[in-house]
């Protein structure tokens, strides 16, 4: 027989996070005691370490950062150990020269990919064709027919062209708020999380699959990259009715882990002068619990729009009603 | 010899890793985005290091970093602005200095009092401890698990908690 009382106030365990810091400190030691694992926690490490190698910050150096850490340095037997697993690591890595030439095209394609997603985060705004198939669906659903603005790391519009017009779909996000406009019916709008579902039923993705930071960010911290020779592409010039073309940088990126529902493979090619995506295309694998097969971003432009272009306020009617699901 | 401030920087992560995850884990309860919150502030952590003032621990000033990175997630789902935020920052900061003030080496060590705590638990507390965050399962799979109710499960994760923090405690004098 249980002879546990049941006196002490009403615990939530569903709660956000406990209110006491001290449960917060425990809870934090004990994930900490049972999830850390050293392999995981090194290889994080090297990928920052990896991604900082290849940013253009890598050669600033902060001075007085460099005498005073000296000194602290000396007294540290652990430190001494790192110092030595680095000194090691550096004779082994002289050694192995063969490593070199994939090294090198690893570094570049890193320092490529932190260029595009600084011109990715940049408040412009550029227009692309969005195309997706999910693994259980046979037909791609035919190019052009969705059209994705992204103006930055928090805005996107997609907006789904259609024939007829009751199968127009309008959805987007800004700073404040994520918003759905189906071709009838109310407004819907909400904060990110509550408009997940909502964007999820509607279009069947989430915006993390083809908003470009996310993705570069992704790429940096979860993927192997490396630098392909470059790719040229068509560039349209109507004043001329010729066409020139564009030497894109191509960069190749493999997932180091099945843990994350991210594509096994990105194929992406930048803008060599500002860094701007031309053509991302991401595949996922069979095997995967992603119900999306293939996605693909091809630029169009870099358009002039409106300053309230990524409210919902701009797409529909002002007697349409709005639904707000916190409401 | 002269290190770069890179060099300087790799070392005093890989010093700072696992206090640092630990830190974060007092936050984030899924493991993925511990992963993200770490790397982010990892990299924050480099572009400001300029910003650093060299003649104060480097620990602390991480925290405040992954405490901004966590927050900033955290308030992409949510509006409202909590009032307690900072407080509980102050107060969890202030129990990872007192942890830090050990004189043996690495965090693995300095934590090795909450082992021997978890060791001492009666079986009735410790399974559902190991089932909640080892193998991250909620309150109702536990409950289905053990064959117990929900409420139980509930109240003996609380009080398993009392008792490690009571044992931590003493464990480690620094912490009172």
């Amino acid at each position: 027989m249980n002879t546990e009382s049941v006196t002490e106030p009403p615990f939530d365990e569903d709660r956000e996070t406990p209110l006491a810091p001290d449960d917060l400190f425990l809870e934090g030691l004990l994930r900490h005691h049972f999830q850390n694992s050293a392999a995981s926690r090194d290889q994080m490490i090297d990928t920052v370490l990896n991604s900082i190698e290849c940013s253009k910050q890598t050669t600033s150096t902060v001075p007085s950062l460099q005498v005073s850490m000296e000194k602290r340095i000396v007294n540290r037997r652990k430190i001494f150990q790192w110092v030595s697993v680095v000194a090691v690591a550096g004779v082994v890595l002289g050694a192995l020269n063969l490593f070199e030439t994939d090294n090198r095209s690893s570094q570049s394609a890193y320092a490529a990919v932190q260029k595009s997603l600084e011109t990715a985060k940049e408040l412009v705004i550029r227009e692309y064709d969005l195309a997706f198939t999910f693994s259980q669906q046979k037909q791609k659903i035919p190019f052009r027919s969705w059209r994705l603005y992204l103006g930055g790391e928090d805005r996107f519009v997609l907006h789904r062209q259609a024939f007829l017009p009751r199968f127009e779909l309008w959805c987007g996000s800004n700073e404040k708020e994520s918003w759905v406009i189906p071709a009838r019916g109310p407004v819907l709008v909400g904060n990110r999380k509550r408009m997940k579902k909502a964007l999820q039923e509607h279009i069947g993705l989430e915006a993390d699959d083809f908003c470009t930071t996310t993705i570069l960010q992704n790429m940096l911290l979860r993927y192997e990259l490396s630098e392909q020779p470059r790719q040229e592409f068509p560039l349209e010039d109507e004043t001329e009715n010729s066409e020139t073309k564009l030497n894109c940088r191509y960069i190749l990126a493999t997932k180091k882990t099945d843990q994350d529902r991210g594509a096994e493979r990105i194929e992406l090619w930048i803008s060599p002068e500002d860094g701007t995506i031309r053509r991302l295309e991401m595949e996922w694998g069979t095997s995967q619990p992603s119900a999306l097969k293939q996605l693909t971003l091809s630029y169009r432009d870099t358009p002039e729009k409106p300053k309230n272009f990524f409210e919902h306020a701009a797409h529909h009617e002002t007697s349409r009603t709005v639904l707000t699901p916190e409401m | 010899m002269e290190i770069s401030s890179k060099d300087v920087f790799k070392i005093l992560i890989k010093e700072n890793a696992d206090m640092l995850l630990a830190f974060i884990r007092c936050y984030e309860r899924n493991s993925a985005a511990v992963d993200d919150a770490f790397q982010e502030t990892l990299l924050i952590a480099w572009q400001k290091l300029a910003e650093y003032d060299n003649e104060k621990p480097f620990a602390p000033w991480l925290r405040g970093i992954a405490f901004n990175v966590v927050r900033s997630e955290k308030r992409k789902y949510r509006k409202e602005k909590t009032t307690s935020e900072e407080a509980i920052f102050t107060n969890l900061d202030i129990r990872f200095r007192q942890l830090q003030v050990r004189s043996v080496d690495t965090f693995e060590e300095k934590v090795h009092a909450l082992r021997e705590c978890l060791a001492r638990l009666p079986a009735d507390f410790h399974r559902p401890i190991e089932l909640h965050y080892q193998q991250e399962l909620g309150v109702k799979l536990i409950a289905q698990k053990l064959g117990i109710s929900l409420e139980l499960v509930k109240k003996r994760l609380q009080r398993a908690r009392k008792q490690l923090l009571n044992c931590l405690l003493g464990k480690l004098p620094e912490l009172s």
